[in-house]
């Protein structure tokens, strides 16, 4: 009975969420204010449905009820608890419900904390908000329903994909949805600028917390996707310029480029356009994402959903919806808030060369990732896109920005000149060039050393922007705003994701032989040698294993566990490498494909050298980090309003 | 029944919305009037007026708020009706076109319940010296995985047979698959066979962790299951078994050692 009344409460959101689609923006526009107010109650009660048949979703899969389909075929009664629950999302269906979820969650968190808004500009936000929740709860119902049956119900179910049987990748959905939903908030908000014709310091305001939420949560799902990419696929890549993770990194970089156009509005009432055409052009990015994921239009490891006709649907909504934005920008765009002359040579300059790249760079992202299928539609000819273009695109651009990300923040926000910072540009330009002698020395690139450089420019210079605004002294350190920390993390977070990067892209090395137990690789000075090989059977797959010892002039430095897994419920087969991760270089090995040689002859090894490996994941762990610190500045927090208690009138006082 | 419930959520979401439209709404949610109010404030606050003046503007300013109060606070009742309709009316009504009611209804009676019922209330009366009847218990019993009440049954069956050996040697035979099923297993490829092997050996383990203690103490099953994974050279999976089997039979040291004895298991 319970998936019923899931499905009911479905179609009952549904229906609420046309209606504060609709109801209050005509309000707005009559000024009838029963009708605005309407939206604020209609998204909670949205928010409470969907949460409603969420649970019930999720109880379904606990109690392994196989009477709904999407439990018969993505979960069994032996799957552990933990599974059990992410199983909920880890499929087509279930994650849109997420999604929808989310949405509506983000809603009532707009109505609630929002009280201070003018109801009028709430009120037209929620309509929006509103009119999203209805297009994707359309698709969701009619196209998806997660609460459809199962008769005769089967005595088991289907299993989960053991590649999704993981804690990394069971955390990473709800992180990356929060981020991509989150920015649907800032799209709302926009459009319903828009509409009131004003788009200025104080809306800006309103809007951050929300563009810092969004930022932070996407920032983890990225890293958390990287990390598990990394130990899961064991190729020794973090970062594969796949499309899946393409489409998670371009609302990324749309997003940085309105955290910081957010900032720049709200200080100086400059960058208007920028952050309203920012603000629906990351949450339109966010849709593309779940557009691409979802058709099968592009075959990778995330590819569960191959049904052409919902790529249709969903294409068609976000077309709808952007293109509708789009257009009320390009009514309106005139009316916005004017800038005055600007000066390039300023904070506020330096902002717009960091919108301007980010752009670059999230359009050549775009055209990396979508060209290859314009071209397989128009020609039927197969023409791939990989790494070395996007390296070779994307690398002078990373430079160009850490060179302005040093300087610019140390700048005035208008007219100022670089002679004024000449001392602490020159400690921090000398400290680069010491960093650049001694990776050449170490490492012997010079491309290497020279990025280097860069993230030791990028490093110097926040630190000196930190010590000229405590002033120099403890005291003034003390006294700096959590928006300051917030900065200062993220920047020193990109000089350190740089590092590693860096250090991946020049230092790594890797070799790969077939080898009997005794039998040993020679990588990077470290011998991998090769241990008993042992094949068994487990729970629900069959292995081959061996223990690789690890050892460095002589001395044991460590032994990895290596694994090939083969699960012949779903006849698939995993790697399960064995690690050993440090801040200095990570190694690991990995049992590879042995095809139909016999294993007699030697089992195909990985052995890989991986420095610096870890510091990518830690530079963008504090990015992540530092957008939650920053949510601790008092100036970031929602403004309060005084809602006063007032009783209506009845009569005027007599004379 | 079902149609109860969704009745309830339908009206608990149109009683959550109503007061929107039939309610009161404070006056203050309206930005221009509590634009007024907090002119009139100031107004009272302020001190270079004097009292005539204070009192004309605070006059002027409540007319205003009288003159919007009623045009925009006035109830909403075709709103508010369109609303509650289209909530209750499409509501029900999607669901009527798109949902599956009948799903919910209770499931049909169990008809291998109905014959355990009868057999057993049978058993306890008229038939309790009925060797053929206790055998028919004792085969339902295992079909239905209660094993242990299955081997009392059986042993029942023998005692009160005059050929108690046949009915010993099948009290001892594995539960498993019937005839047809076995027909049915030769005639799948090995993989298939594989893989239900591993489901019905998984699915024995499953049972036997997830039954409470009483049911879960079958030296047999637990021997069967121990037995099974040796075969199938699942030794790490064994291990835990036999922990696990060790630790439920953990007072009766001498069953648990028999139980390994008799699935051929032995400590590496």
């Amino acid at each position: 009975m319970l998936p019923e009344l899931g499905h009911f409460a479905l179609l009952l959101a549904l229906i609420i969420a046309s209606l504060q689609g609709v109801l209050p923006l005509v309000g707005a526009h009559r000024g009838r204010v029963r009708w605005m107010v309407f939206a604020d109650r209609a998204a909670l009660v949205q928010a409470a449905l969907l949460i409603f048949a969420f649970c019930i979703l999720t109880i379904a899969f606990l109690r392994s009820d196989f009477s709904v389909l999407l439990t018969a075929m993505h979960s069994h009664t032996a799957k552990p608890l933990v599974y059990k629950i992410s199983g909920v999302w880890a499929n087509h269906e279930g994650s849109m419900l997420l999604w929808v979820v989310i949405l509506a969650v983000f809603g009532a968190a707009m109505s609630l904390q929002g009280r201070a808004l003018p109801l009028s500009l709430r009120a037209r936000a929620l309509g929006v908000q509103g009119l999203l929740g209805a297009g994707f709860l359309a698709f969701l119902i009619f196209t998806s329903n997660p609460f459809e049956r199962l008769v005769p119900v089967p005595a088991n179910g289907q299993g989960l994909n053991p590649l999704l049987q993981d804690p990394g990748l069971a955390i990473r959905p709800p992180l990356l949805y929060i981020g991509y939903v989150g920015f649907s908030v800032a799209f709302s908000l926009a459009v319903a600028a828009l509409i009131e014709g004003r788009v200025d310091a104080v809306w800006a305001r309103w809007l951050r917390p929300w563009v810092l939420v969004s930022w932070s949560f996407l920032t983890l799902g990225i890293t958390i996707g990287s990390i598990w990419a990394y130990y899961e696929l064991g190729w020794g890549g973090w970062w594969m310029w796949d499309p899946v993770e393409n489409v998670s990194f371009m609302p990324w970089l749309a997003g940085t480029a309105l955290l910081h156009s957010v900032l720049s509005l709200q200080q100086r009432h400059s960058l208007a356009n920028w952050t309203v055409l920012l603000a629906i052009s990351t949450f339109a990015l966010s849709m593309i994402g779940t557009f691409v994921v979802r058709s099968g239009i592009l075959i990778s490891v995330h590819s569960f959903a191959v049904d052409p006709s919902r790529g249709v649907v969903i294409l068609t909504l976000l077309l709808l919806y952007t293109g509708a934005a789009l257009a009320l920008y390009g009514l309106r765009a005139g009316q916005l808030a004017r800038t005055s002359k600007l000066s390039l040579m300023s904070r506020e300059g330096g902002l717009v060369v960091n919108n301007l790249l980010l752009a670059v760079a999230t359009a050549t992202v775009f055209l990396g990732t979508f060209y290859p299928l314009f071209v397989e539609a128009t020609s039927g000819n197969t023409i791939s896109v990989g790494a070395p273009y996007f390296d070779a695109v994307f690398a002078p651009m990373m430079i160009a920005l850490i060179a302005v990300m040093a300087v610019a923040p140390m700048l005035k926000w208008r007219d100022d000149t670089l002679s004024r910072y000449r001392k602490p540009l020159l400690v921090a330009l000398a400290a680069a060039a010491v960093i650049v002698l001694l990776t050449y020395l170490v490492g012997k690139s010079v491309l290497g050393a020279l990025a280097f450089g860069f993230a030791a420019w990028l490093a110097g210079g926040t630190l000196a922007t930190l010590a000229r605004r405590s002033q120099y002294s403890w005291a003034g350190l003390r006294r700096q705003p959590a928006g300051t920390w917030g900065f200062i993390l993220a920047h020193l977070g990109v000089a350190i994701f740089t590092a590693g990067a860096t250090a991946m892209s020049i230092g790594a090395t890797d070799d790969i032989g077939r080898l009997k137990p005794g039998e040993s690789l020679e990588v990077a000075g470290y011998t991998f040698t090769m241990g008993e090989l042992e094949r068994g059977a487990d729970a629900n797959y069959q292995y081959l294993r061996s223990d690789i010892a690890v050892t460095r002039v002589g001395a044991a430095v460590s032994t990895l566990s290596s694994e090939q897994r083969f699960y012949p419920v779903r006849n698939m087969v995993t790697s399960e490498a064995g690690f050993r991760a440090s801040l200095g270089a990570t190694l690991f090995a990995a049992i590879g494909d042995n095809g139909e040689t016999p294993l007699s002859e030697g089992v195909v090894v990985r052995a890989y050298y991986q420095p610096g490996v870890v510091w990518i994941w830690i530079g963008a762990l504090l990015m992540a980090l530092a957008g939650f610190v920053s949510m601790a500045d008092q100036r970031v927090r929602m403004p309060k309003r005084e809602r006063r208690r007032v009783t209506a009138i009845t009569a005027l006082p007599a004379q | 029944m079902i149609w109860l419930w969704l009745i309830v959520l339908a009206a608990v979401c149109a009683l959550a919305l109503a007061p929107v439209f039939f309610g009161r709404i404070d006056a203050g949610e309206d930005d221009e009037i509590a634009e007024y109010f907090a002119q009139i404030d100031a107004v009272a606050a302020d001190d270079s007026l004097t009292d005539d003046a204070r009192l004309a503007a605070r006059t002027t300013l409540e007319r205003r708020i009288l003159a919007r109060q009623t045009a925009t606070t006035s109830p909403s009742p075709v709103a508010g009706v369109v609303t509650l309709a289209a909530i209750g009316l499409l509501g029900l009504g999607l669901y009527a076109a798109t949902g599956t009611p009948k799903l919910t209804e209770p499931a049909p009676a169990n008809e291998v319940d109905d014959l355990i019922r009868q057999l057993e209330q049978r058993l306890a009366t008229d038939r309790a010296d009925d060797s053929t009847g206790w055998l028919i218990y004792a085969r339902t019993l295992r079909s239905m995985g209660r094993e242990r009440e299955a081997q009392e049954a059986f042993n029942r069956a023998a005692s009160l047979s005059d050929t108690p050996a046949p009915i010993a040697a099948e009290r001892d035979r594995a539960p498993g698959p019937s005839a047809e099923d076995i027909e049915a297993a030769s005639e799948m490829s090995a993989d298939d066979r594989q893989a239900m092997i591993q489901g019905m050996v998984d699915g024995l383990s499953q049972r036997l962790a997830d039954a409470p203690p009483e049911q879960a103490k079958d030296p047999a099953a637990w021997v069967r299951l121990i037995r099974s994974r040796v075969t199938l050279n699942q030794r790490e999976q064994a291990r835990i078994e036999v922990e696990r089997m060790r630790a439920l039979f953990a007072d009766e040291p001498e069953v648990a050692a028999k139980i390994l004895t008799d699935a051929g298991w032995t400590d590496d």
